[in-house]
């Protein structure tokens, strides 16, 4: 066999070994919360979807949650893995270039603005959306808005990767200034929804509003898998990307494009989740690679690992309280973010 | 009919001219060198000849047909461009050289893409440094890879940006010889921006002497004289022969 079919077996592998792990971690959080279940309970449970209270918690409560984990975890690091090949930077993601905070501007100013959502006081669920497709549509604006800026700065000539975070960085204060600001002019039950925005949560997510996610993700996911060989190019430089025929400032505002959309629809339905899009692709690059034909899937599946992870870490670690998962997210992706930062200053 | 014609070509970035009035012809199979001070437009030429840059004035005939009327794809398996400065990224050699079949990849690579590959990468020599990380080669090494997947792209014509400036004295006449013997063997058409004279004269088949962004003289051996050669870099020369290869000698002042 060819040294060269030996080294694409090896990143096949890997992907075959990170969705088995995905399996696993499914499992495994779907037999964390805070009514007990034993494995059998679940596992029937998932089979059989009756009346019964173990039935109602895993097809309401934690199927919901961890299908939810797994699409806004696979999107956020796809996104972060095409920002960081278009804008040609290793410290690019939605959350870092101020997208996220973008969308979630956009999300918050439909609720407060136009009325799209608001706080309900029932157990099962905190936030009503009552009109899910205008509040992801506001979000995809608002993030648009982040991604104009960020395109514009890169245009600008010799300004560093490290400036261009800064201004993303930059982008995402004001933002979540803005934000803070329609938080005065919402009532409190508004209110309440704005709050739950900024600290990301994938409890709040119904079966409809999975379905409104996955639908607008998937198709933007198989562009973005279709466009893998144009990445690839990219990475050679701009003129060589040329030279082999790609239409690089089409591939670039493209892949803007998608990867602000699919950050949008998860962020207007779970808020700001950090560092998932800089996690994913920069702890399987190691295994893949640079090949994006291996390194978009590879993220994708690591993202939802991570998240669904992160997710079940943040109903245990201070049970019964659920902690925000955007901070254990955050905690594992700052190291990351600082290392990436110093390494690039050499 | 030549291959590749270049008519009344004009280039401005923004309100800056760099190239007025152009005109060239290429034949097949031959090597071109493109001698000229720097900042003289040669990099532009080349890019505007690869349609990495669209051309204001003029046009570009490449066997007949209008290059702008060309879709990027096309221009791609015709032409090949190996830049002066190469991205040093962490990809693979073999990945590296697997890029030149991207004009060709629909959906994604074929057998026969993948043993062109494989073909090209022994033709350079690289099969030790297969599966390296272009990070970590020598800049011999890289401008190989470079030539390589330039090469994978099975062009007509081969666009060179001063292929030996980063080299030392070993690898520019491995690399000079290897690009030679490429031109000869698969009757590549070679168009090469060179900043070395004595290496240019000694490998080209023709010349194209630029000054402030025109062509100041072109053709065989016989326009490398002292004269033109002190009107297009403005410094005195004399060229003498060592066993009976012409050597071009600055002189001071
Ligand atoms: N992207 C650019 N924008 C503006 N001016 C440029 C750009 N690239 C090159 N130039 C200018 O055009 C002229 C020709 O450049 P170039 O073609 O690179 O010259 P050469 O390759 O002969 O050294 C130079 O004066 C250079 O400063
Ligand atoms: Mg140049």
């Amino acid at each position: 066999m060819s040294k060269y079919k030996l080294f694409v077996r090896k990143k096949l592998l890997t992907l075959f070994a990170e969705a088995f792990f995905l399996f696993v971690f499914l499992l495994v959080a779907l037999n964390v919360g805070s009514v007990h279940l034993d494995f059998f309970q679940v596992f029937n449970s998932i089979f059989h979807r009756t009346g019964e209270l173990a039935s109602s918690i895993i097809w309401e409560i934690r199927l919901v949650r961890v299908l939810s984990a797994v699409i806004v975890g696979l999107s956020l690091a796809i996104a972060g893995t095409v920002m960081q090949c278009v804008l040609n930077n290793p410290l690019a993601s939605p959350f870092t270039m101020g997208i996220s905070h973008g969308a979630a501007f956009g999300a918050a100013f439909s609720i407060v603005v136009l009325k799209a959502g608001e706080i309900q006081n029932s157990a099962s669920r905190a936030l009503m959306i009552s009109s899910p497709y205008k509040i992801t549509a506001f979000a995809f604006i608002g993030s648009l808005l982040g991604v104009i800026v960020v395109i514009m700065l890169a245009r600008l000539k010799g300004i560093s990767p490290q400036s261009l975070i800064l201004a993303g960085v930059a982008m995402g204060f004001l933002f979540m200034a803005g934000t803070t600001l329609l938080q005065f002019l919402a009532s409190d039950t508004e209110l309440a929804a704005i709050v739950f925005w900024t600290f990301g949560d994938l409890g709040r997510v119904s079966w409809k509003e999975l379905g409104i996610m996955t639908g607008v993700t998937i198709p933007a996911l198989i562009y973005i898998f279709a466009n893998r060989w144009n990445y690839n190019a990219l990475q050679s430089g701009e003129d060589v990307a040329k030279s082999l025929g790609v239409n690089t400032w089409k591939v670039r505002l493209t892949g803007m494009f998608f990867a602000s959309l699919i950050t949008s629809v998860s962020v207007a339905f779970v808020g700001i989740i950090g560092f998932i899009g800089l996690l994913g692709p920069h702890m399987v690059r190691g295994f893949v690679g640079e090949d994006h034909r291996f390194l978009i899937p590879s993220s994708a599946l690591w993202g939802a690992i991570l998240l669904i992870f992160s997710d079940a870490l943040s109903r245990i670690v201070i049970s019964p309280v659920i902690l925000p998962v955007g901070i254990i997210t955050a905690f594992m992706g700052t190291p990351l973010f600082l290392y990436i930062l110093v390494k690039g200053e050499k | 009919m030549s291959l590749l014609q270049v008519e009344s070509l004009g280039f401005s970035y923004g309100a800056k001219e760099v190239l007025k009035g152009i005109n060239l012809e290429v034949e097949e199979g031959e090597i071109l060198s493109i001698l000229g001070e720097n900042g003289v437009g040669k990099t532009t030429l080349l890019k505007c000849i690869n349609s990495i840059l669209k051309p204001q004035k003029g046009r570009i005939l490449l066997d007949g047909s209008d290059l702008s009327k060309l879709r990027g794809k096309e221009i791609a398996r015709r032409i090949a461009y190996v830049p002066q400065f190469s991205e040093r990224n962490s990809i693979r050699v073999f990945e590296a050289v697997l890029l030149g079949r991207k004009p060709y990849i629909n959906w994604d690579v074929s057998s026969k893409d993948i043993e062109i590959t494989e073909k090209v990468i022994k033709t350079m020599g690289l099969q030790e440094v297969g599966f390296r990380s272009l990070s970590q080669l020598s800049g011999g090494e890289l401008q190989k890879v470079m030539l390589a997947r330039a090469l994978a792209q099975e062009p007509q014509i081969l666009l060179l940006d001063e292929p030996t400036s980063n080299l030392d004295l070993r690898n520019q006449m491995e690399v000079m010889k290897l690009i030679a013997e490429i031109s000869k063997a698969r009757k590549i058409t070679i168009l090469v921006v060179m900043h070395d004279i004595n290496l240019s004269v000694r490998f080209s088949h023709r010349f194209v002497l630029m000054k402030k962004g025109k062509i100041f003289a072109r053709g065989g051996h016989e326009i490398i004289t002292e004269e033109n050669i002190q009107e297009v870099y403005g410094i005195k020369v004399i060229i003498s022969y060592v066993a009976e290869i012409p050597v071009i000698i600055p002189l001071n002042g």
